[in-house]
């Protein structure tokens, strides 16, 4: 089942094609979008969440064209959004955030609007400072307001902008495992830089680059394009595309074998930097 | 002997049939005897209980509300419109105080300056202008993003947010024009100005950024005015210019615009103008 399919996309800012021709498909489970900066994976995810519309191309979420009045409100009553820069109404509390947020989704009535609201801050682990200002919060638990609000009313479909950046090593695993959780029986589509999340979360995941899709997968068929091209070895191979010093003392290198090295299975991120070619080695260097 | 409550009096008790002092005695007994809390456990109606429990959640896990909001429903306004109020930009404290004081210094100049009835009625119309401008909006309200996503139509946010803001300043704008000195039809004449600036500055916002809109109208008006200044220059008197041709004018400005708005209203639902 296909709840996201997009064709052709093209969205233009001035002489800028932030999409220019992209395509794009996401059914249950979780979806994930990698690319550099600027691939237009914000803006996907924008026009996904009917926030944005499309120049040219053509878009369905849950079959339905969020052009038409009918289709759009059908469509946001049953998605979560999640902004990559999420604001605030720094003076509300978390609680009170969330709050408005679920006016807007349209839960009216009062009672159950505040269990929705205790449950969703329970889920991304905010029940002990729901009575916090936004603006005392740090910026990780800022992104888990922000998250606990695209959880309202668990939506079918859930859109996240780079739902893990400024989260620290523990609760970016919690989030996964909410993730997962949700995944389970949700269609979830995330962007995100870490291609960890990608390999600990993902059944899918698309690579884009200049608005375009450059790979569609799963992240063991993303990994697999850089079979054979990773190495291990004593020395830096200095034909090699990328070559840095591990943890453990060695240098892993991605391309062409150096002497004595040792041939290693490739993890996601091997698999997308080999994708994205020499751009990619640039930013990485 | 030990003393139980009848089953008769148990169930009237669950069914909260009961005086209040008959159920003060009922708890405290409960409180001891274990075999009457079994039998009161049978008769408690689930549903019920877990609408009582779930209140009593609410009413614990929600934060008490802000003085704003809990003016707003003392005046009877719904919870929830009092949140989606309290989230306007320009309803806030500070910006209800810069109005006020821009007001008086308008009311003030009024009487010292040349023309300075027509400083007041150029300037009393633009502060509604301005706080309906800032009250929604990409860049202007940090959760336009979310909430374009969100079900609500976010022309419905606006017309909610529009309303308050302009009984806001229209009261505060009301209240200086009394300050004028010589009280006469000049306290009203700023009014429909008001109205025609904020549905025209709406119907732009349809195709424009609200900002843009905004500036676009508060120009107008002041080329508008001061047309009409330098038209009547030698002879110029507020009612030159407020008076009923242009009044006229303005009520047709406002039907225009209002028919502009209701056609184009869904321009607020598509969140292109970020």
């Amino acid at each position: 089942m296909t709840n996201v399919l997009v064709s052709g996309a093209v969205k233009r800012f001035g002489r800028t094609r932030a999409l220019d021709g992209a395509s794009f498909e996401a059914g249950p489970g979780i979806t994930g979008l990698l690319g550099p900066n600027g691939a237009g994976k914000t803006t996907l995810l924008r026009v996904l969440a009917t926030v944005m519309s499309l120049n040219e191309g053509e878009i369905r979420v849950f079959g339905r064209d969020p052009a038409g009045h009918r289709d759009r409100l059908e469509i946001r009553r049953r998605l979560g959004y999640m902004p990559q820069e999420p604001g605030f109404h720094k003076n509300f509390t978390a609680f009170e955030f969330v709050d408005y947020v679920a006016i807007l989704k349209e839960m009216t009535h009062r009672r159950t609007r505040h269990d929705e609201v205790h449950r969703v801050l329970v889920a991304v682990g905010l029940e002990g400072a729901q009575s916090k200002k936004i603006k005392a919060l740090s910026g990780g638990m800022r992104r888990r307001v922000a998250l606990a609000q695209a959880l309202l009313g668990e939506p079918e479909l859930l859109i996240l902008d780079e739902p893990t950046a400024g989260l620290d090593p523990e609760q970016r695993l919690r989030f996964r495992e909410t993730m997962s959780h949700l995944g389970a029986d949700h269609s979830i589509v995330l962007s995100t830089h870490q291609t960890e999340d990608v390999a600990a979360l993902c059944s899918r995941v698309v690579v884009m680059n200049h608005g375009r899709n450059l790979f569609s997968g799963t992240p063991r068929d993303l990994a697999e394009l850089a079979r054979g091209a990773v190495w291990l070895s004593e020395e830096r191979a200095h034909g090699a595309r990328l070559s840095y010093r591990t943890g453990e003392g060695r240098y892993r290198n991605i391309g062409t074998a150096p002497d004595g090295a040792d041939q290693v299975d490739p993890t996601v991120e091997d698999g997308y930097l080999t994708l994205l070619g020499d751009e990619a080695f640039v930013e990485a260097a | 002997m030990i003393w139980h409550v009848s089953s008769d009096l148990l169930e009237r008790y669950a069914r909260d049939d009961v005086d209040a002092p008959q159920a003060f005695s009922i708890e405290a007994h409960l409180l001891s005897c274990e075999p009457c809390r079994a039998n009161t456990t049978r008769l408690v109606d689930v549903d019920l209980l877990e609408r009582l429990w779930s209140e009593v959640r609410s009413q614990i896990s929600a934060p008490p509300i802000g003085s704003f909001e809990r003016v707003l429903v003392r005046l009877g306004i719904k919870d929830y419109t009092a949140r989606l109020l309290a989230a306007t930009p320009s309803l806030r404290r500070s910006w209800i105080l810069a109005v006020a004081a821009v007001l008086l210094l308008a009311v003030a100049v009024a009487d010292r300056v040349a023309h300075g009835y027509l400083l007041f009625l150029t300037i009393a119309p633009m502060l509604p202008l301005a706080g309906v401008a800032a009250a929604y909006g990409p860049g202007i309200d940090p959760t336009y993003e979310v909430g374009i996503a969100a079900p609500m139509r976010s022309f419905r946010l606006l017309l909610i947010r529009t309303t308050a803001v302009l009984a806001t300043t229209v009261a505060l704008s009301f209240m200086a024009a009394l300050l004028l000195p010589g009280f006469d039809w000049k306290v009203a004449a700023w009014l429909l100005p008001s109205l025609a600036l904020v549905t025209s500055s709406l119907a732009l916002a349809t195709a424009m950024h609200p900002l843009w809109a905004a500036g676009t109208v508060a120009l107008a008006w002041i080329a508008v005015t001061g047309t009409g200044a330098f038209l009547a220059l030698g002879k110029l008197h507020a009612r030159d210019i407020f008076g009923s041709t242009m009044q006229i004018a303005l009520l047709c400005v406002i039907a225009a615009a209002l028919t502009t708005l209701m056609a184009r209203r869904d321009g607020f639902e598509k969140g292109d103008h970020q």
